[in-house]
């Protein structure tokens, strides 16, 4: 059987940053507890002059791939992919873009990000990650989604190395447009983590085995949102503990066990 | 033109949205575009778009663009010479 | 062994459904209408009926076109590639369609009465069809379904129009692919549903026998100038199929008809098919470049050039204006051995490759 590890991970989350290169950093006093006000060089040493440009999910994005590669050397970029998945995509962008067009001024740059891809994308172009990309829109699993599609693919050969992300992001004054469901529209995050197929002597080498298993779905029980699972597995992550995690979303159910090896 | 000049180092970083670069490290007669300020050609079309949008200047097409496009004086002066409002 | 059988497929074109499109590529008709179009002076092609830019109208069509008596609900993902979708909910207060792809999604699926087991959204820009198959491919094999229902869909609207009129990549007239006067791409509405399954081929039949892609980790928009990342893509989905470039019969070209793009397909394929390149075709010259249902669409139509051993003309060809030989030709061709190779390239470098084989 195939095994895989998770090598790095990071996240923004509302009480601040978590990585396994820099541990936990919350926000600063300044920044109101929300990963939208992220600065470059919380996450990014270099200056980047292309950062103010990005939109709200690319910019969660870029900063959590940040985060998430800096300081892990043993990548190889031309065989690494990126598994997204992205709650609302580039909604924002669309309503941004169509007011340049009323105006009357189609705004080139906010045509190019209206993209949920733009997410990923500018993330393979900033890290230079060659291999095979994948982006999944909302449907209440799109950060599992993508983590299976990235186990899938290092199953195949098809990529050395896969950076999952899950993000969830739009701007503030869409917190009321009629297309944001209030529930999803009202948490902003993005989480991070690199696995590969093989062991490396730069990570933390967390073997991760995920499943799916319709017996686990919950019947009448509260069901989580896909946010907290991906919460405790960082977590758990940051404790350096084991972790056994049963999810049920809508109607995918199943586990995901992740395994500190020595 | 000092006035314009400083009008346009204002206007390029607040359209192209260049949080990492501050007004005065835009270098006149240095090219706007590529390597100085690390712009490309989705910011060319961008100015173009800023240039009619704020001065009524229209731009035959792209590769006018990028001769006017050759430092910040010559970005000026084609709207000197060419504006409407 | 098991193969992914592509089993089924119908499409929506500016030259009508599957049948009709293909009757008409072949009698040398294009769908490519002069503009104005929203407004914006340049060439498209429209849905014979715009009715059909709706999708839960476009969804109810191709209702009994598809689902088969051997369709297994709850062995099944569907999955909805589009780069936009239906956004017309943006343009149009009275419009209570969602913009959101997984909305989307779902009414699909209530539109042609399925409840799948999964519901995926994969939007991978242009190359999004390409990547939805390969998504699928890669599902199928892994065995956690056993059969897949794409659905892909992208239409014309003043949103996408002008915002590639804005990237000043449309063409005023009409596309060109690989011609000396192109100047651009013609946009045009597409939606394209398929069943896959997995299962033993009969002969006859015709598989998804390899898959691949790659970014070419460049820029958001232009492709990359040496063709780079779209030649690892192909190379990737030859190695996946386990054929050498020489086995391949014939070639569906992204070919937008842009200047860089055919510039840098043309280098791709010129090294990718060291011993000569098999004849090409480019399909954007005759229903234009249907963005996020593209590959889908072109797909079901390469399955069809695979039955004929025929490929169509390259509508808006005359004279190569690529440095090049790539088998690109203003006439029908033909060809011997049955497969095709379908190539799609996304804004953000996002490469896709699928080789389709006639089972023997």
């Amino acid at each position: 059987m195939d095994t895989f590890y998770i090598q790095t991970f990071a996240a923004l989350h509302k009480l601040g940053m978590f990585s396994f290169s820099k541990g936990f950093v919350p926000w600063n006093n300044d920044q109101s507890g929300s990963p939208l006000d992220v600065l470059r060089w919380q996450v990014y040493a270099q200056p980047h002059v292309g950062f103010g440009k990005l939109n709200v999910p690319e910019r969660l994005a870029f900063s959590t791939a940040a985060l998430t590669l800096n300081e892990y050397v043993d990548l190889d970029p031309d065989k690494t992919g990126i598994s997204l998945g992205t709650v609302f995509g580039s909604i924002s962008t669309d309503l941004r873009y169509m007011e340049s067009v009323e105006s009357g001024f189609p705004s080139p740059a906010y045509f190019t990000a209206t993209l949920p891809s733009s997410a990923a994308t500018e993330v393979a172009i900033m890290f230079k990650l060659k291999g095979p990309d994948r982006i999944f829109v909302g449907n209440e699993t799109p950060g599992l989604t993508a983590l299976e599609n990235a186990l899938t693919l290092l199953k195949l050969n098809k990529a050395s190395s896969m950076l999952v992300l899950l993000v969830n992001g739009i701007d503030r004054k869409e917190k009321s447009s009629p297309f944001i469901t209030l529930e999803k529209g009202m948490s902003t995050y993005c989480y991070g983590l690199l696995l590969t197929k093989k062991r490396s002597n730069h990570g933390i080498n967390y073997r991760i085995e995920l499943s799916t298993d319709d017996t686990t779905l919950a019947k009448n029980s509260q069901q989580r949102t896909e946010e907290s699972y991906f919460f405790d597995l960082i977590n758990a992550m940051m404790k350096k503990r084991n972790i056994k995690l049963t999810y049920s979303i809508g109607t995918l159910g199943g586990s995901i066990v992740l395994t500190k090896e020595r | 033109m000092e006035q314009l000049l400083a009008e346009l180092k204002e206007k390029i970083i607040s359209t192209l949205k260049l949080t990492d670069i501050k007004p005065e490290e835009i270098v006149e007669d240095e090219p706007l575009i590529g390597e100085g300020l690390g712009l490309d050609s989705i910011d060319t079309l961008e100015l173009l778009v800023l240039m009619e949008k704020e001065y009524g200047v229209t731009v035959p097409d792209i590769n006018v663009g990028r001769k006017i496009f050759a430092s910040l004086t010559s970005m000026a002066e084609y709207i000197t010479e060419h504006r409407k409002k | 062994m098991n193969h992914v059988v592509f089993e089924q497929a119908e499409i929506l074109t500016p030259l009508g459904n599957c049948s009709e499109t293909i009757d008409n590529l072949f009698h040398g008709t294009g769908a490519i209408t002069e503009g104005p179009c929203f407004g914006v002076p340049v060439a498209y092609a429209s849905f014979g009926d715009t009715s059909f830019r709706a999708l839960d109208l476009c969804a109810e069509k191709f209702k009994h076109e598809i689902i088969s008596s051997a369709f297994v609900p709850e062995k099944t993902v569907f999955i909805y590639c589009a780069a936009k979708g239906d956004i017309r909910a943006l343009e149009q207060k009275e419009c209570t369609q969602s913009p959101l792809l997984d909305e989307q999604a779902r009414l699909v699926c209530d539109v042609l009465a399925i409840e799948p087991k999964r519901i995926m959204v994969v939007s991978n820009a242009c190359a999004s069809g390409n990547v939805g198959i390969e998504l699928a491919s890669d599902l199928l094999q892994s065995g956690a379904f056993s059969q897949a229902i794409l659905f892909s869909f992208d239409t014309l609207s003043r949103f996408v129009v002008s915002g590639f009129h804005a990237l000043s990549a449309l063409s005023e007239a009409g596309a060109r692919p690989f011609d000396a006067e192109r100047d651009g791409l013609t946009l045009g509405d597409g939606a394209a549903i398929s069943l896959l399954s997995y299962r033993k081929a009969a002969p006859g039949d015709i598989i998804v026998a390899g898959c691949g892609s790659s970014n070419d980790a460049n820029h958001r928009t232009g492709p990359s100038p040496t063709g780079e990342g779209l030649y690892r893509a192909a190379q990737a989905a030859l190695e996946n199929a386990n054929m050498l470039s020489e086995e391949v019969g014939a070639i569906k070209c992204h070919g937008t008809a842009t200047e860089f793009n055919d510039a840098m397909e043309a280098k791709m394929l010129d090294r990718l098919f060291k011993e000569g390149c098999p004849p090409a075709v480019s399909l954007k010259g005759a229903i234009g470049h249907l963005s996020g249902s593209s590959s889908l669409v072109e797909a079901a139509l390469s399955c069809a050039f695979i039955k004929k051993r025929t490929l169509p003309k390259t509508f808006g060809f005359e004279k190569s204006g690529v440095e090049e030989s790539i088998g690109i030709s203003a006439q029908p061709q033909q060809f011997s051995r049955p497969s095709v190779l379908s190539l799609s390239a996304g804004f953000g470098g996002l490469n896709s490759a699928i080789l389709l084989k006639e089972n023997a």
